[in-house]
């Protein structure tokens, strides 16, 4: 990612957060239903291998999210600074539906699955992907 | 696990040790390759056959080693070996082309001295019957059932495989495509592919040999037609064995008529492919189960048989545990797998999920494989999700979330009863996949693409899909046909018919926004991907700024970048909602893209709209759509230059009536039937 890239996403962050309209709408909407869960398929047994993905023109950090919080622009804000000083790309490794940083304009991968292992293997197979060494 | 080790660094040698090992697979027996052997600059359609069988590391014991290229094993390849650890019986066995009695002498003591054990080396240039001219890759059999699939009723599938061919003999096979008797698939180099779909529609289905592997394109048919010479190429060899080893039929067209030489039982045809419908129907056809019963009966099979030379090798397959039938009572759903292809939109994802509402919950679960922006929206509507990975900017390889994505889809493809594809695209993955898993499959094929889209590569990836759904547009005009045949099945469009308690709605939207409001707009901007339409909102806004009657809201996508403007204004609340179907039935009129969805879902919930349609090489025609509806004086369009007109056109649905002028044509619109109900029942027919 350029840096005029970076600062565009730092120019982006802002305090103002769409406002969720699903709890006043999903009684009115006649295929709501119950939600569905999000799940990681597995590997089969088959760790796939880094070295499909290289090479890349980006060192790139890992952040995992496992909770909404409710100051994200302060969070963004730590994101996109660590991204600008160190020129790497934030991956953000979301173990809930949203983060809210997608609106910035980072890359939010979704972490899926119904038990610890399972999450903890679709997080490794996304770190393979992106070749992630630090995950803070 | 069987390690299959290439022992020459180049990518021939590895990918003759990934077809080796995609035969291994093919047995059911887990096979792996050290990923330090992943040449550098590999082409793409390798990564997809190599991703599932490379391990970063070789985890526990392993029961054989089959090293090939060992005539000129490199040092790094041999250093490794030696810190495999070996079951006590654990063969090695090196395949190579051996000069003289020396060499194999050599190759012997170098494999033994690593691997602690006396290895078994085998001269391919001794054996015809496994050999591909100078290639390294042993090229054995794997059986199977012999095919009968056929994707014509009544029609004989067959294999045919074409490297070389000019324009005469392309002809002569495009004219199979008018046969009722023979479904031939052409098997043959990815560029003589691409030159073959250039010249045209083909009639027949044409695979690009890096596209199906050996084992999966041996169940498409049970004859094979060789009508090039094999020469260097160890896929095709495989495939011929796998035919063999099943006690399928093989042909030798081939020039030379050379290919009986290897012993291969092969029963001699015309070269010429002008000449061949003929024999295969007078000759062939009539006399198809003897030829069948003698090639079952040939020594041939068992002499090509992996299974067989594993046995013999003391390396047995790892018993399967027994399928365990479940009582009836509790008798499983009906897994669908569904996969829109949105990246930021939500447009395919929102059609599948209409789709999969209308299938009986009680005997069938549709899930979804999906990009993450679509996940809450399926989510909501009650259905399990998986994540795919979007494509990355940052990879060199453009295709490399789409590697990673194809082993994701084989996992969820190998507990799948049928496959779902919406989108434009087909990508490779989901084609491979398809083949793989020989799951039957539907392509859900949305109309008014753009007409300088070249789509050949799309149609000619639609030959995967047993049916082909075309969701219809609102109007006639707009009904483009890009195939014909039997597997395509026009359905009238697919959208969502929303609630009529809209006052509830508004009421619901005021209450959240402590806002009192007489008009309700609904901007909906997409995703900001295709067209940039931040001018288009600022403009909405500023224009609905001085009204204190009106509210409106700016509908956020998920995933999309929300410029912090939006925000500033006091007559405008930016939003996001997975519902958005209801939030636009409650508005005065909404001002939209004119996507498939939105411009459906105004016409059939009867909503007036201004759209401003995006323009994008890879979009569909919005803009015929949005012209069909101003024609019918349904709907404005605007083109998203024009700035000062939007502002106008809004003005005069606010306050001169014409926006109420608009719903009371939509109320009397003649409108075909929605088509959600009978692409389910098209999905559903596909299941036995």
């Amino acid at each position: 990612m350029s840096e005029d890239r970076r600062r565009d996403m730092i120019l982006s962050i802002s305090p103002h957060t769409p406002v969720s309209l699903d709890a006043e709408l999903a009684p009115f909407d006649p295929i709501s239903a119950k939600p569905g869960k999000a799940l990681f398929p597995g590997t089969l047994g088959r760790e796939i291998s880094a070295k499909l993905f290289e090479p890349m023109t980006s060192i790139c950090f890992g952040v995992r999210v496992t909770a909404e919080t409710t100051d994200i622009s302060g969070l963004a804000m730590k994101i996109a600074r660590m991204a600008y000083e160190r020129d790497a790309e934030a991956i953000i490794l979301s173990h809930v539906e949203r983060t809210g940083l997608e609106r910035f304009g980072f890359r939010v991968e979704r972490v899926a699955g119904e038990t610890d292992q399972e999450r903890t293997e679709c997080e490794q197979e996304l770190t393979r992907f992106w070749n992630i060494v630090v995950v803070i | 696990m069987i390690l299959i080790e290439p022992a020459l660094n180049d990518p021939a040698t590895f990918e003759d040790a990934v077809t080796l090992a995609g035969q291994v697979a093919a047995l059911g027996h887990p096979v792996a390759i050290r990923d330090e052997r992943l040449p550098d600059g590999l082409p793409a359609s390798q990564k997809y056959a190599a991703a599932s069988l490379l391990r970063p590391h070789v985890a526990g014991p392993v029961s054989a080693i089959i090293a090939i290229g060992g005539q000129s094993a490199d040092d790094v390849s041999l250093q490794h070996l030696r810190r495999i650890a070996l079951t006590d019986t654990a063969p090695v066995l090196v395949f190579g082309r051996f000069a003289d009695r020396q060499a194999i002498l050599t190759a012997s003591a170098r494999f033994a001295y690593v691997t602690g054990r006396e290895p078994v080396c085998i001269d391919l240039s001794r054996r015809p019957d496994l050999s591909a001219e100078t290639r390294a890759c042993p090229c054995f059999g794997v059986s199977g059932p012999v095919a009968s699939r056929a994707f014509l009723p009544d029609s004989v599938p067959m294999l045919v495989y074409l490297a070389d061919s000019d324009a005469q003999q392309r002809r002569a096979w495009d004219s199979f495509a008018y046969s009722r008797t023979f479904a031939p698939i052409i098997l043959t180099s990815s560029s003589k592919k691409t030159e073959w779909l250039r010249g045209g529609p083909v009639g027949n289905q044409i695979y690009a040999l890096g596209e199906v592997s050996p084992s999966d394109a041996a169940r498409m048919a049970g004859i094979v037609v060789v009508a090039s010479e094999i020469a260097a190429e160890p896929r095709v060899m495989c495939l011929v064995n796998n035919i063999a080893a099943s006690g399928g039929l093989v042909i030798d067209a081939t020039p030379s008529g050379n290919l009986s030489l290897s012993g291969l039982p092969a029963l001699r045809g015309p070269a010429d492919p002008g000449f061949l419908h003929g024999f295969l129907h007078d000759t062939v056809l009539p006399n198809l189960a003897g030829l069948q019963s003698e090639m079952a009966a040939s020594p041939y099979r068992q002499q090509v048989e992996l299974r067989q030379f594993l046995a013999d090798h003391g390396v047995s397959l790892p018993q399967r545990p027994a399928k365990k039938t479940p009582p009836k009572a509790r008798a499983r759903k009906k897994s669908v797998l569904f996969m829109p292809t949105n990246g930021v939109g939500l447009g395919h994802a929102r059609r599948c999920a209409l789709i999969a509402t209308e299938m009986p919950a009680a005997t069938v679960r549709p899930t979804f494989a999906a990009f993450p922006s679509c996940g809450p929206m399926i989510a909501a509507c009650g259905f399990d999700w998986s994540p795919l990975v979007s494509k990355s900017p940052l990879h060199d390889d453009r295709n490399a979330n789409d590697i990673l994505n194809s082993g994701r889809l084989r996992s969820m493809m190998a507990a799948s009863d049928a496959f779902v594809f919406d989108g434009g695209y087909i990508f490779d993955s989901v084609l491979r996949n398809i083949v793989r898993a020989g799951v039957p499959a539907a392509w859900v094929r949305r109309g008014l693409w753009p007409s300088m889209q070249d789509n050949s590569v799309a149609l000619d990836r639609g030959k995967a899909f047993a049916r082909v759904i075309i969701p219809g547009e609102a109007f006639p005009e707009l009904n483009l046909r890009y195939s014909d045949g039997p597997a395509n099945f026009p359905v009238g469009p697919v959208v969502q018919r929303a609630a009529e308690n809209t006052d509830a709605v508004r009421a619901a939207i005021s209450q959240r926004f402590g806002l009192e409001f007489g008009k309700l707009v609904v901007s909906m901007p997409g995703s900001g991907v295709a067209t940039d339409m931040s001018a288009q909102v600022q403009t909405i806004c500023s224009t609905i700024e001085k009204r204190s009657d009106t509210l409106n809201l700016i509908l956020a996508w998920p995933g999309s970048v929300v410029p912090p403007v939006w925000h500033m204004w006091q007559r405008s609340r930016v939003v996001m909602t997975s519902h958005a179907s209801v939030l636009a039935a409650a508005s005065d009129f909404i001002i939209s893209a004119a996507g498939y969805n939105s411009f459906h879902e105004a016409m059939y919930n009867r909503i007036p709209a201004i759209f401003v349609p995006q323009n994008a090489p890879y979009l569909d025609n919005q803009t015929a759509r949005a012209e069909a509806a101003a024609a019918r004086s349904v709907a404005v369009h605007i083109e998203a230059g024009r700035l000062g007109a939007l502002e106008r056109e809004i003005s005069r649905f606010l306050d001169h009536g014409k926006a109420a002028d608009i719903k009371g044509r939509l109320s009397v619109l003649d409108l075909p039937p929605p088509g959600n109900r009978d692409a389910a029942d098209h999905i559903l027919e596909l299941m036995p």
